[in-house]
């Protein structure tokens, strides 16, 4: 399903405002959390509290503006650790929650992203991504947890590209980068620097939205 | 392999003999602008004149954190960890003069079987030169290095997060040209001069500049891929010197508040030794090829800021009245524009590029300023009337150039000249290099609010651009 929310960034905009409109667009695209979004309307911020990277979500109806910096006028600033921010239990600093309850509760909802499932996550992956050039002619993923399998693009499948279900669902969704991923030991991968390359970039352009042709 | 005569000696080895070297040092620069290279003895370095010395093909590709490029791709690499190799251009060897048993060599990176690999910056700009010389034109250049100068050593300075550091000079006041300054820093220059001198490098003059503890080196003018050479050569010597004084030097763009760094980069033409952008029969003396050079290098202008200012830290330069122009202007004698225009006689005619910063890579520099000019000329294309006004403060409406990296990238991606003449692969590598400093600078630690260099500018640029 496509998002009917319309975003507008800053000009010139830094990875963090991208990223989140990015991660934003595919949790609208799920109706329950789309009318969570509808029934915010106001700014609230969400500051790192291990680099300077912080930002300003404004929701206004179906419209949704995205800003970096802690804006004076967001009602909810949330500090938080944003690499932790999907684990379980992970609890940022919500300052606001006591002069605006209903609020923090909806935004809390708003970030609390729907799970979407990996096989699908690989094949919206592939169809965005699979004719880039350089990308190999077929990824075989394999999820370690539901230990199953599945095979994007035609031809022998010259990389492979396996983790959790999880870790496999944040990667081909944009919210993370396969050669980072590969470092922190989260994927594992066989093929060629070539292929690993080309896909890696391919989720970077995954995580900056590249691929939408919307707003 | 053939043995040939070599600087009127009877070959190579006998050359080395006279020069009593043992050791050679190579060295190449990759696309950051960072000088690599290798140690080597003679007997490795006379078999590399035939194989090329085998380096990492990441050597190439990697950022100004020492992290290969892992998310873009360029066809010269290999599909697993590989080889490439320096191939020495024995027309740049030269002994050290210092060390006894030293020599240098300027090297190219190609693959293994020799193949020239046109995302070397130095290849790329020797092809572009070539272009001209198709066009029946010689370049003449030269560029103005400038850095800054501490009483710090380089391991004081990291241990104070290269900040707050004790400048060179008499005074802490705006000054430029002080005598009194520049003597602090005589002893310093006499031994980069002198070592310039060992080298066989040419340099006109040095002064005290605009920054507290900043100097300009200018360098004498030559062919572009020569002091372009020249240039990466006489930034390292300034960087040994540093390091053997215990002091600490940077070519950072903006290393200190209120003051940058620039590499001015001027430049012209000559066919048979006679200078083409000069006219006697016109009035304003600018010939034909001069007016649609210009007429290029000011359409291409907004692209060539993605490799003239090629960092984070090159940007924080570009504020008004603050010496680098904000505009893709030209002007005769107009040190506010982008390009000042020197045309009072034959022998002086040229063009002065101001843009660049000290932090840009000068293979790139070099070539992305010919690539405008080849363009202007290739596509005919006229350039705006000469600005005559200060082109600094002037109303909202008058179009600036890209002041962010991400928007100079752009620009660069929207222009096909310049694709054209550097080669699209090339460019759209380069790109891609930008987008990931930025990338690197957001998520790494760099605070976009901050109105000065932040600790991530510090700790990647100081020691290594």
């Amino acid at each position: 399903m496509i998002s009917d929310f319309e975003f507008e960034l800053e000009d010139d905009p830094v990875p963090i405002v991208i990223i989140f409109r990015t991660i934003l667009k595919h949790a609208l695209s799920n109706p329950g959390h789309a009318a969570i979004a509808r029934s915010i309307k106001g700014s609230f911020s969400l500051a790192s509290t291990t680099d300077p990277q912080s930002l300003t979500i404004t929701i206004d109806a179906s419209h949704i503006h995205i800003r970096h910096g802690v804006s004076d006028s967001a009602k909810i600033v949330i500090r938080l650790d944003f690499s932790k921010m999907s684990e379980p239990g992970y609890k940022p600093v919500v300052e606001g929650f006591l002069r605006h309850p209903l609020l923090a509760y909806r935004i809390g909802q708003l970030l609390d992203f729907p799970t979407s499932s990996w096989t699908d996550d690989a094949k919206r992956f592939w169809d965005s991504a699979g004719s880039l050039p350089g990308m190999p002619d077929a990824i075989k993923f394999f999820s370690t947890d539901e230990n199953r399998d599945l095979m994007v693009g035609d031809g022998e499948p010259v990389l492979e590209i396996s983790g959790t279900s999880k870790n496999l669902s944040d990667l081909l969704s944009g919210a993370t980068i396969l050669i980072s991923e590969v470092l922190a030991g989260k994927i594992r991968i066989r093929g060629s620097l070539h292929h690993v390359t080309v896909v890696t970039e391919a989720t970077v352009k995954m995580m900056l939205g590249e691929f939408d042709h919307g707003n | 392999m053939e043995i040939e005569p070599f600087r009127g000696e009877e070959n190579l080895e006998s050359w080395l003999d006279r020069h009593h070297i043992d050791i050679i040092r190579t060295q190449a620069t990759n696309l950051e602008g960072v000088s690599l290279g290798k140690y080597c003895n003679r007997r490795k370095f006379t078999k590399s004149l035939e194989d090329g010395l085998g380096i990492a093909d990441m050597s190439l590709a990697m950022d100004l954190g020492g992290i290969p490029h892992l998310t873009f791709w360029h066809p010269f690499r290999h599909n697993t960890l590989g080889d490439i190799a320096l191939k020495p251009d024995l027309s740049t060897l030269i002994p050290d003069g210092k060390d006894p048993n030293l020599g240098h060599c300027i090297c190219d990176f190609v693959q293994v079987d020799g193949t020239p690999i046109n995302l070397c910056p130095r290849t790329n700009l020797k092809r572009l030169v070539q272009m001209i010389a198709d066009m029946g034109f010689e370049v003449k250049a030269t560029c103005e290095l400038e850095f800054f100068l501490f009483h710090d050593s380089f391991n004081d300075a990291r241990r104070k997060k290269y900040q707050k550091l004790e400048a060179f000079g008499a005074s802490k006041l705006q000054t430029i040209y002080y005598l009194r300054n520049a003597y602090h820093a005589k002893t310093f220059m006499d031994e980069v001069t002198k070592r310039l001198d060992c080298y066989g490098i040419d340099w006109e003059g040095w002064s005290d500049e605009n920054g507290v503890g900043q100097i300009e080196l200018n360098l004498t003018p030559t062919d572009a891929v020569t002091i372009a050479d020249t240039a990466v050569r006489a930034k390292q010597v300034i960087y040994e010197v540093a390091v053997d004084f215990e002091l600490s030097v940077t070519f950072m763009a903006h290393p200190v508040p209120g003051y940058s760094s620039g590499m001015h980069i001027h430049h012209s033409l000559t066919k048979n030794g006679e200078a083409v952008f000069y006219d006697a029969h016109k009035p304003d003396n600018h010939s034909d090829l001069l007016r649609h050079w210009i007429g290029g290098m000011i359409k291409t202008m907004p692209g060539a800021v993605s490799y003239l200012c090629p960092t984070i830290n090159s940007y924080r330069r570009l504020t008004e009245f603050a010496a680098p122009p904000l505009t893709a202007t030209w002007g005769e004698e107009n040190k506010s524009c982008a390009l000042r225009l020197i045309s009072r006689s034959a022998d002086l005619t040229r063009i002065e590029h101001r843009l660049g910063a000290a932090d840009l890579n000068p293979y790139l520099g070099l070539a992305v300023i010919l690539a405008g000019g080849i363009a202007g000329v290739r596509h005919q294309i006229e350039p705006p009337e000469e600005f005559t006004h200060v082109a600094w403060g002037l109303p909202e409406s008058f179009k600036r150039l890209p002041t962010t990296i991400t928007t100079a990238a752009e620009a660069l991606a929207d222009d096909d000249y310049l694709r054209e003449i550097l080669g699209a692969e090339e460019v759209e590598y380069w790109i891609k290099t930008r987008k990931l400093e930025w990338l690197s600078f957001h998520t790494e630690g760099g605070d976009p609010d901050s109105k000065q260099a932040t600790p991530w500018e510090y700790r990647r640029y100081f020691e290594i651009i």
